[in-house]
């Protein structure tokens, strides 16, 4: 199975890749980054699964503090003190 | 720093509020677990997938922050240092469930009744719902394996929508590593579910 985890690229690639999954190039930079990926196999699969895994990551669901919270919070600050 | 006006309490700075807090105004307490209670829930869920145990980390998190009040020095922003307490207690949490899991699977082989039950499911769900559900629950599984460095800041940034420069402080690594560790727990968590994800409905 493929591992992401290990290999990491010199801190100015690592820039790119997080600002390119994160939409935050500009259309110039993008163009010359996306131009690298067409020849760079490693680097365009994570910048692209990235890319995807952030997708996957914002469809979790978000959890709210149950009704009540702050007054059992109160509650336990008031035995406490 | 300027009297402190109860009715005007949902417009002040979390750091204001912390300061008034410090200076003894329990109203600004409250107004600050009121900003943060969903999101420190929805933070430390992921570490307990239990809500009474989230819970109860959460509480604790925010009994820290009241007792630990002359600590928080105004340099510092006030979510970075919450965050900073809300992981340390997590991880130490995460630990101590861990060891637990180690201990409690065995099942006792000397004992003759002790055997697995299958149970009628009755909560029969369509396709696409449990697809869904199926695809959530993987999710919140390639979460949870990735290695705990890699994890921790994939939820920061994803979850709770902190900067890279927050994420270093709270976890004290460099920035580059930050970032480096988040596009691969991205990526990894893409490679672990996005096949299985791709071939029923999009979430």
């Amino acid at each position: 199975m493929k591992n992401f985890l290990d290999k990491e690229y010199h801190p100015v690639i690592e820039d790119y890749i997080t600002n390119y999954v994160d939409d935050n190039l500009d259309m110039v930079e993008r163009d010359a980054f996306e131009e690298v990926l067409v020849y760079e196999d490693e680097l365009r699969e994570l910048a692209f699964s990235a890319k995807e895994g952030l997708k996957l990551l914002q469809s979790l669901h978000t959890l709210k503090a149950a009704d009540g919270f702050q007054e059992r919070l109160n509650k336990r600050l008031a035995e406490k003190n | 720093m300027d009297t402190f006006v109860g009715s005007k309490v949902s417009v002040y700075s979390d750091e204001d509020l912390m300061e008034y807090f410090q200076n003894g105004k329990e109203l600004a307490f409250n107004e600050l677990v009121k900003r943060y209670q969903d999101r420190l829930h929805n933070f430390l869920y992921r570490y307990t997938h239990d809500h009474h145990d989230c819970e109860d980390l959460v509480q604790e998190t925010f009994l820290r922050v009241h007792k630990s009040k002359a600590s928080y020095e105004r340099i510092a922003k006030f979510s970075t240092w919450m965050y900073t307490i809300a992981l340390n207690l997590a991880k130490s949490l995460y630990k101590k469930k861990q060891r637990m899991y180690k201990i409690s699977i065995h099942k006792d082989p000397n004992d003759s009744e002790d055997r697995e039950m299958l149970i009628e499911d009755t909560n029969i769900l369509p396709d696409e719902i449990l697809h869904q559900k199926l695809s959530l629950e993987k999710l919140e599984k390639a979460l949870m394996s990735l290695p705990d460095e890699f994890r921790e800041v994939v939820m920061l940034r994803d979850l709770q929508q902190m900067t890279y420069e927050e994420i270093s402080e709270i976890t004290g690594t460099p920035m580059g590593t930050v970032k480096s560790r988040i596009n691969r727990g991205r990526a990894q968590i893409h490679h672990l579910i996005g096949k299985y994800v791709e071939l029923g409905t999009s979430f």
